[in-house]
Parts: C-alpha cells; structure tokens; sequence
C-alpha cells in the first residue's frame, strides 16, 4: 500500500521551526519579563496568547521557548546518531569479540530505564543547560540505533565493493564514509527523526518533574511544568497552548518518521 | 379502586422503607468516629526537643505552660508558678493525675530530662538558645520543679511551651536517632495510633486528656505534600483541612461547602545573604541598594494575590515593632545613589561592577515551595532592573555554607525573643546567615534581661534601627495563612496569629467540633 507523502506535516513543521529559530522577529515581549501587575490576562489583543501567573507573555515565550526544545531535540538526536553509527559499525565490521563486548554494552544500556539513566547522568554532570541536556538525552538515545546500524553493516561488509576497498588498503573510516553509511543511511533515517521526537519528550519530562533545565531558561517544557496549577487557578491558555505546540511538533515528527519507515520497507521488499 | 389500594400501599411502604433506612443510616452515623483530615508535610521524625515548627506537637505534647488565641501564656502542665526575683528561679507546680499516653504518671523528672536534652549541646538543638541562661533544674518533689536562671528572661514562659517529652522512655536514648521519635508518647490530646510513613499519620483521642477529652475522635495528618494535590484533594472531600497557596485557595472562597481562614502571621519571607561568602564580604556595604532595588508590594499582588504585607523588620507583628526605621521602600533612585557611592560603575551590559567585577549574585530556593520560587524570580528581575544581576536556582539540597543567598522564612507570634536572638544574635542556633553585628546582640540581650515591658520596648526598638541600618536579610513581605476547611467543622479561631509555616491552628483542638 503507497503512503501519502505528509506534505501538511513538513509544511507545519517546517513554519514551526523557522518560526521559532526567527523568534526574535516574531517576540512582541521580552519573553523573560514579568510583568507582575498582568498576570494570568486571557489571550487578547496585546498578549495572543495570554499570559501566565508571573505575567510573562506567552505568545514571545512560545516561539523563544520552541528553540531551546527544537534545539534540545536536533542536538541530542546528533550526538545519538554519532554514537549510535560509530557503535553499530565497529561491532559489525570488527572482529567478533569486540563486537560482543559492545553489544553487550549496548544491552546493559538498554535495560536501565531511560528516565533513570538520564537523571543519573545529568547528576554526574553536575547543573543542567541546553548543551548538556542535550548530551545527556543524546548519551541515552543511541542504543536501537547501534544495533540497527550493526545489523546493516554485518550484511555488507562481506559485499563485493566492501571486500575491494578493503584489498586496495582502505581503512575503517574510509570505508565507513564511503561505502556503509550510504547504504544504511536510509534505514536509520527513521530512527533519526524518532530521536528528535524522544529527545523533545525527554526535555519537556525532565523540566516537567522540575530537574531539567534552570529556572530562567525557557522551553515548551518547563512552560507546561510551569503552569501546572493552571488547572486550579483557570487560566487553561497557560497549559493548553505549549501543550498544542509540542503536540503538532511531536505528530509531525512522527508521520515524516512513519513515511520514512514504510517507503523504506517498500524499497527493501522490491529487492 | 384497586389500583389506588396498591399505590396507597405502594407508597406507604416506600415511607416505611425510607423511615428504616433512614433509621439505620442515623445509627451508623453515631457509631462511625469523627474524623478531621489535615493535609500535612511529610514527617521522617516527630521530635519537638530538636526541630521546630511542627505542627503535629500541638496535638500530641503538652509543654509547662501554652499559648492562648491571642497568644498570650496560660498554665498548661504546670497549673501554677512563682518567680523569685531575687535568685532568679521559676517554681512550677504540676499538675495532678496527668498520665502519658502509655499510662505512666507524668512528673517533674520528665521536665528537667526534656529541657536537659534541649540544652545537651552535643544534641545539636536548634531551639537550645532559648534556654542558654537556664543554670540549674532541680525537681523539688514529684510535681514541682525549679529553674534558676544566669539572668532573668523575659521570655522564659514562652520557651516553657516547649513540649514535655516522657523520661521513662527515652532516658540513655540518642536524643536524633531513637525510635521514640516515628512511635512518640506524649500527653497531649491526641495520641498516635498508626503511622504509615510517607502517607498518613493517625491519631485518636485521649479520653483521659487532663483538661477534658477532645470532641473529635481521630484526626489523620495525611500527607499531601503537593499544594495542588492538596487543592484537588481538597476539591474532591479528601481532606477537610488544608493550608493552600493563595492562588489556589482564591478557587474555594464564596464556596458553601468550604470556609477559607485568611489567616494573619508572623511569618516573613526575605533575602538572606550568607556572610560566609566572599562576595558579601566583601559588598556588604551595598546590601541597602539590594533592599531599595525591591518592589514589595508588587511582588505582593502578583504572587500572593495581596494577601500579605510589605515587610521592613522582624517584629512587625509584634507589641514591640517600631514603625520609625527604615523601610527600604521601593527606590530604584537610592539603589543607584549606593552603588556609586560605593564606586561602582554600570557597565553597557547594564548591570554595577565594582573594581571591575560584575555585581552578580544567586539566590538559592528550597525544592517545592511555588510562593518562594516566584518571590525569588520576581525580587531578581527587580534586582535586575536596578543593575544588580541576579539569578534564580533550586538546588537539592540547600548548601548554608557556601551558598551566596537563600529565600528565608521566619517569624514567630509568640515573645520577641523567640526568632530573633537565635537567628540574629552572633552563632547562635538559628543564624544561618553567619551575620553578626554588636550592637543587635547587645540589645538583644538586653531586652532578654529585663522583664519591665517599657525597658524591654527601648532595647528592641534599638535592636531594629541597628537591625535596619545593617540589614541581615532584604526583607520582603509577611504571608497571610490561607487555611481551607470543610464548613462543617466548628471552633477554628481565626484571629490568632499563626506562626512559621501557618504554624498553630490547632492550639485549640480539643475545642474543635465537626457536625456533619
């Protein structure tokens, strides 16, 4: 069965983030200033999209907050990757010991549960700011790729183009450039644009149970840790609308990364 | 005809169903026990020799004597006292036939053991200043006991309040670690009947309580550390009392089902600085630019919906307060004057240097208290704005000693003593801020001494223009206690002033009613 292309997802994505990434063009507010004596004001004409107990706007904070979480997601979905292809390609391509090692490595990671591993690691690296939760979420999201990405290699590396390079004395890394990631690259794409997903969920959790980032940092996350009494107090603006931009995000990130999958599968299948 | 003999019937059996039923549910409702729910904090120890402002000791524990509504010291254990001027010494006389929990006769031992282990400085008491005068405890008899005094103490009486703790069982205990403190035995109207940790603590009456037994027969403290648990819970008849935020407790106001107590108190909330630290060292002379930088009552009407008031001192709720010190009312012009005579410039960021270094400081914030998050990031961007860079951070565990400021709450509605000699007064067990300052300890001491009120009025109208002129903290406002309680429960008194935390609502429990 052919899936459609989900062009309203990249579009709406695509707004999203050159929306927030020209947060600066669009901010009606400083997004950090509390303007104390207008808290908890309804959307209006002055504040579209209200504002929040402590005053602040939350139409400047949406498109300010939306960069920190957009760029906690790509960051820590890079460093995943990385991790995830140099694990997967040494395990497959080397010889079997090390890749027993490694996969058995990639298992103990795999069982600890995520959340904790996460909440460990970012105890160990001491405060927490974008670049570092970045790493931490990145450090924890790497292990199904690597295992996808050692599968793959473990069926090419005894092809025929693998085996020439190799006798015309070219190294790991050339080959790893050269001839294996442009052959699995299509396969973890999916996996890639999930991460982006996971590491968007992991931020907003982590600034939700309030251990994420600090306090004056902004981001869809701790926008909806910080209106949890929203519920008490009325003001639904201050919940609903993050909550609506980190759902549209998150199902567009998740139908690009479906049509990659089935598109993926449909191509294998025709071999 | 037929038909109507059937409705008839029909309908007269509905009526006697009704009235057996009805019957049955009056019955069950007199057997079933009154319970009040009080939403609480958690608890890891109940012991009120070492920690303070738990409100859990007003229900389990008696102390000598007791505060009333207004505050006021009236008899408790001890039914009566002299005061011999001349050695200094406070006789007690005890009262008759009250028994502890466990049945064992309560005596003067237990007094001098309680207020002995208080004082043991290796206990690490954070109440152990206000007894630091006491020279001697000696038990007369079984039910007199004596204290002899350094000097006099003005507010000896108050710090009698301290809870009795039984001798007999906690006589050679570790006074920190003993397993007395998660099963205690007091005399106190209530005694504990299970304790499952984390979640509740349940306590039933004591029907041998010597001034009467309470008409409420169980009272469970569960723990609900979450304010907006608490104001769900509260929504969904979970609890029947409860202490909320004012956000939340605006939600329950003109609401028949609820009775909101707003609640006057003693307890303020301001910055303290941690003279330990470097950079206060080294800048205290602009700690009054901090103070001017704050807009107090904005802060007031945006986090606690007006419910509160501006602060400039420590005793403003008190007999002593003096009104004529400085306010540090908002002034962002006097911050600015301070820091450059202070010869700081502001530097294009916008922000004072001085000697090249940014004026830039943190203030630290408990975990887990909305109300002191929002003040802190409402006094910083203030601060902000005034040229002093300051940020907000909650660490997990608060850092006294090398932390550079912390959102403090004090206050206590009781003697003017009580929260101000132990937490201004150099090392003593309250100062957590390492402030010390001559002139403050002098007056302190000096209004301790003395029992004569307009005497003791002079000291501490010194004590706060010295207090004032060196700030130890940026004060920034009293709280109103926003207490929510199911209508159907009588006798809360809503004129006392409570204390830290909304401390003391159930002074009165014993008198407490709930008529469903």
């Amino acid at each position: 069965m052919k899936k459609k292309f989900p062009g309203l997802s990249l579009a709406l994505l695509t707004i999203i983030v050159i929306a927030c990434m020209a947060s600066e063009l669009l901010m009606t507010k400083d997004p950090a200033y509390m303007d104390l004596a207008r808290g908890d004001i309804a959307p209006c004409r002055e504040f579209l999209f209200g504002t929040d107990a402590m005053g602040r706007d939350i139409f400047s904070m949406i498109w300010y907050g939306g960069r920190v979480s957009l760029l906690i997601g790509f960051g820590a979905t890079l460093i995943s990757t990385v991790i995830g292809i140099l694990v997967g390609s040494v395990s497959g391509y080397g010889p079997s010991g090390i890749d027993g090692v490694l996969m058995r490595l990639t298992d103990i990671v795999l069982s600890i549960p995520g959340l904790l591993l996460t909440v460990f690691l970012q105890a160990v690296l001491g405060g927490a700011d974008v670049f570092r939760l970045a790493v931490v979420i990145g450090l924890t999201g790497w292990m199904s790729l690597a295992r996808v990405v050692r599968t793959e290699v473990l069926q090419l590396k005894n092809t025929d183009f693998v085996l020439a390079s190799k006798c015309l004395g070219g190294g790991f890394f050339h080959i790893l450039r050269r001839h294996l990631a442009p052959n699995f690259v299509a396969s973890i794409l999916f996996m890639a644009v999930m991460n982006v997903r996971n590491a968007i969920v992991a931020e907003s959790t982590l600034s939700f149970m309030g251990i994420g980032l600090p306090l004056e940092v902004i981001s869809w996350g701790s926008m909806l840790s910080l209106s949890e009494n929203a519920m008490l107090s009325r003001s639904w603006w201050t919940v609903f609308i993050p909550g609506v931009f980190l759902a549209a995000t998150l199902l567009c990130l998740t139908n690009l990364g479906n049509y990659m999958r089935k598109s993926i599968s449909r191509r294998h299948s025709n071999l | 005809m037929r038909k109507q003999i059937n409705l008839q019937t029909g309908i007269g059996l509905l009526i006697v169903a009704m009235a057996v039923l009805c019957t049955a549910c009056g019955g069950d409702v007199q057997k079933e026990p009154v319970t009040l729910v009080y939403a609480s904090g958690d608890y890891t120890r109940i012991n009120p020799a070492m920690d303070e402002h738990g409100e859990i000791n007003l229900l389990l524990f008696d102390g000598l004597t007791a505060h009333d509504g207004n505050n006021e010291v009236v008899p408790a254990l001890a039914k009566s006292w002299e005061f011999d001027e001349a050695s200094c010494t406070y006789t007690f006389h005890l009262e008759e036939g009250v028994r502890w929990h466990d049945g064992e006769p309560f005596t003067a031992e237990d007094v001098k053991f309680t207020i002995e282990a208080v004082m043991y400085p290796e206990n690490g008491a954070e109440n152990a200043p206000n007894y630091e005068d006491v020279q001697e405890i000696r038990v007369v008899d079984e039910k007199t006991v004596t204290f002899r005094l350094a000097a006099p103490n003005a507010a000896f009486l108050d710090y009698m309040t301290m809870p009795v703790l039984p001798a007999h069982l906690l006589e050679g205990e570790d006074m920190q670690e003993s397993d007395f403190f998660r099963a205690p035995v007091g005399t106190g109207p209530y005694k504990l009947e299970s304790w499952d940790v984390g979640q509740s603590i349940v306590m039933v009456k004591n029907e041998d309580y010597f001034q009467g037994a309470p008409h409420i027969d169980r009272v469970i403290f569960k723990i609900v550390t979450d304010d907006n648990a608490r104001a769900l819970q509260m929504e969904a008849k979970e609890l029947d009392l409860a202490l909320l935020p004012p956000k939340a407790a605006q939600s329950f106001a003109e609401r028949e089902e609820y009775v909101c107590y707003d609640m006057k108190t003693s307890d303020y909330r301001g910055i303290l600085f941690n003279f330990h630290h470097p950079f206060w060292q080294k800048n205290r002379d602009i700690i009054p630019a901090v103070c001017y930088a704050i807009d107090r009552q904005a802060i007031i009407d945006a986090v606690l919906l007006g419910q509160g008031m501006p602060a400039y001192g420590p005793l403003q709720r008190n007999v002593y307060d003096n009104e004529d010190v400085e306010h540090y009312d908002y002034n962002p012009q006097k911050t600015a004057e301070i820091l450059e005579a202070a010869g700081c410039v502001r530097g294009n960021d916008g922000f004072y240097e001085r000697d090249g270094e940014k004026l830039s400081f943190v203030i630290s914030v408990g975990a887990g208290d909305q109300v002191r998050v929002d003040m802190a990031q409402a006094a910083a961007q203030q601060l902000g704005q005034a040229g002093l860079e300051c940020r907000v951070e909650i660490p997990t565990q608060v850092d006294w000693a090398n932390q550079m400021a912390y959102l403090i709450g004090w206050g206590s509605p009781f003697d003017a003593d009580d929260h101000t000699y132990k937490v201004f007064g150099t090392d003593k067990g309250a100062n957590y801020s390492g402030y010390s300052n001559m002139a403050v300890d002098r007056y302190l001491l000096e209004a301790r001494q003395t029992d004569d009120p307009e005497a003791r009025g002079a000291a501490y109208d010194k004590f706060q223009e010295a207090l004032a002129k060196d700030p130890a903290y940026a004060f920034i406002c009293y709280i109103d206690a926003n207490y929510v309680a199911d209508a159907s429960i009588q006798g809360i008194s809503p004129d006392t002033v409570m204390g830290h935390h909304g401390v003391g609502i159930f002074w009165n429990i014993e008198d407490w009613t709930i008529d469903r």
